[in-house]
């Protein structure tokens, strides 16, 4: 069953004086919803990301999972990586089982690590080395691993962003599909909005400096979906505007010297979807 | 070599002629080397005994050595030699283990213990273990005591630096991943840090055993009636220098074996080669 996740009020600082890199982050998610979060680089994605998990308290506001307080990590809500970071002493199938272990759950680990593989389409390499394996295949086993301790909740920071176009399309789809059978709720950083369009129920848009969700944009298509739809690229569209005019009205009325906004290689890239 | 061999496996069985050169070749380089070796004994061997000067020493030579070597296994006293040094190196090993390896992975994860240690610690490994041997003799009431003393003292530096230097090197998201997860500090500690460390672990023991090797032959000069040291001794108070050169080959053999044994535990458990 997936987590209701309430994100209340939340500003971070990094240290005393600095200014705020979020500000005043409000969303409600129900169970099993999926949520992608898009921004620019810097805009506090992976800080978010890192609250939800429990891994980083933020300095105002909470965040709450089926109403309770989130104050530490907890294999019912885990996170995964743009790195796999899967631990090269340990075979594919004990990488499999590491959440597990680290829950100390030893009743029936053999069955669960079984399962996860065939999910994942790894069963052939289970006693592999992870160094022998495709970044993909990677990611894979990582998924895996989150995906064996049953949680409630997955948080993806940017995870398929290292991975040739046609492994990351395969794994937006499968990861989407697993976790909506499973009911599991997502919440996916991307600064692809194809990626976001195609996991999302919701495309959240984030502005920068300091970080706040600007937009929220509902997705009603149909899974799996399909990029070249009229609705799909329609909405691509609308998203992309949302995106740009974050973009053009800073939060804060300060000069963003590190990124001019009219910055025409970045209008260049923009055009071709993936920013 | 190693990858070689695993890169030759994966590729599928090679025509037998290569296989026979490469295993040759592999084999070739080896008993050359020995064969010089023992080439440079005897001829040493050869120089001693036609001076007259020298000629009460000819027990050093290949011949006389090889048959007091004989001897010394077939009557079973070598492994009554042998067993009192191993075990003092074992002992002294363990308690460098022991004592090193928690504290080479405090060391290395806490950055304040390793500025403050670091001076010290690297003071104290320069000394040379054998000046510890006053020391060793007045803190410990048996020989055997200051031995094992003098063996810890000589094998610790090695695993805790590398032990230490082990924990610097773990990738931080490894850690990550252990905290996603909701990792007790225990478990982080027996399923990552203990593994992780273990191939430069290993490596600081082969360097441990190698010096601990060294240092106990002048060791066991000390006060003990055991041991290699003490028939090194011995076979130099009675001038039995065959014997003596005997006593030099074991010592060489069985650094070689316990070396190679520790090669074999790193390659078993590395995970970083290829
Ligand atoms: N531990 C930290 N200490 C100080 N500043 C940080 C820290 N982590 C991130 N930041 C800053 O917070 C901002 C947001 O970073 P991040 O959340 O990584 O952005 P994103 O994932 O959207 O690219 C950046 O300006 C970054 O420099
Ligand atoms: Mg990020």
């Amino acid at each position: 069953m997936g987590a209701n996740l309430q994100i209340n009020g939340i500003t971070h600082t990094f240290g005393r004086t600095a200014e705020p890199v979020l500000k005043d982050l409000q969303l409600d998610i129900t169970a099993g919803q999926s949520v992608a979060l898009i921004g620019e680089s810097g805009c506090g994605k992976s800080t978010l990301l890192h609250m939800l998990a429990g891994l980083l308290m933020p300095t105002e506001g909470c965040v709450r999972v089926n109403g309770r307080q989130i104050t530490r990590p907890h294999a019912d809500w885990n996170m995964m990586f743009q790195r796999p970071a899967l631990y090269p002493w340990l075979s594919v199938k004990q990488n499999v089982a590491l959440g597990l272990q680290f829950t100390g759950q030893k009743q029936g680990l053999r069955e669960r690590v079984r399962e996860m593989l065939q999910l994942v389409g790894l069963s052939d390499r289970r006693d592999d080395r992870i160094q022998d394996l495709s970044g993909g295949q990677q990611q894979r086993v990582a998924l895996a691993r989150s995906l064996a301790v049953e949680p409630q909740m997955i948080l993806l920071d940017e995870p398929f962003s290292a991975l040739d176009a046609f492994t990351r399309r395969g794994l937006q789809v499968e990861v989407g599909r697993i976790a909506r059978d499973r009911g599991i709720t997502l919440v996916l950083v991307t600064h692809d909005i194809d990626e976001a369009l195609t996991m999302g129920d919701r495309v959240v848009v984030m502005g920068r400096n300091p970080g706040t969700f600007r937009d929220v944009v509902d997705v009603p298509l149909a899974y799996p979906r399909n990029p070249v739809h009229p609705d799909f690229m329609r909405l691509r569209s609308q998203v992309m505007a949302r995106f740009e005019a974050s973009i053009d009205t800073p939060a804060s009325d300060k000069p963003r010297s590190d990124q001019p906004v009219s910055e025409p290689t970045f209008r260049e890239e923009s055009a071709h979807v993936q920013l | 070599m190693s990858t070689t061999e695993t890169a030759r496996i994966g590729a599928g069985l090679p025509p037998l002629g290569q296989l026979m050169r490469g295993g040759l070749a592999n084999l070739l380089y080896p008993v050359a080397g020995l064969g010089l070796l023992l080439a440079v004994w005897w001829y040493g061997g050869y120089l001693v005994a036609s001076n007259p000067a020298t000629q009460a020493f000819a027990g050093f030579a290949p011949g006389p050595a090889l048959s007091a070597t004989w001897t010394l296994v077939t009557s079973g006293t070598l492994a009554s030699i042998v067993m009192p040094s191993l075990s003092r190196i074992g002992q002294g090993l363990l308690w460098a283990v022991v004592i090193g390896v928690p504290l080479g992975i405090l060391v290395g994860s806490l950055p304040f213990l390793r500025k403050l240690t670091n001076f010290p610690f690297q003071l104290l490994r320069m000394v040379s273990p054998l000046a510890w041997m006053p020391v060793a003799v007045l803190a410990f009431s048996t020989w055997n005591g200051a031995i094992i003393f003098l063996i810890f003292m000589a094998s610790v530096w090695p695993i805790l630096f590398s032990t230490a230097f082990g924990v610097q090197r773990i990738d931080p998201m490894y850690y990550k991943v252990a905290r996603n997860f909701g990792a007790s500090p225990l478990a982080t500690l027996r399923r990552l840090v203990v593994p992780a460390v273990a191939p430069d672990m290993l490596a600081g023991f082969r360097l441990a055993l190698g010096v601990a090797w060294v240092v106990l032959v002048p060791a066991e000069y000390l006060g003990v009636t055991s041991g290699l040291g003490y028939a090194i001794n011995d076979a130099r108070d009675i001038l039995a220098y065959d014997l003596l050169a005997a006593l030099v080959l074991v010592i060489g053999v069985i650094g070689f074996l316990l070396d190679t044994a520790v090669v074999s535990l790193i390659r078993y458990f590395g995970w970083q080669g290829s």
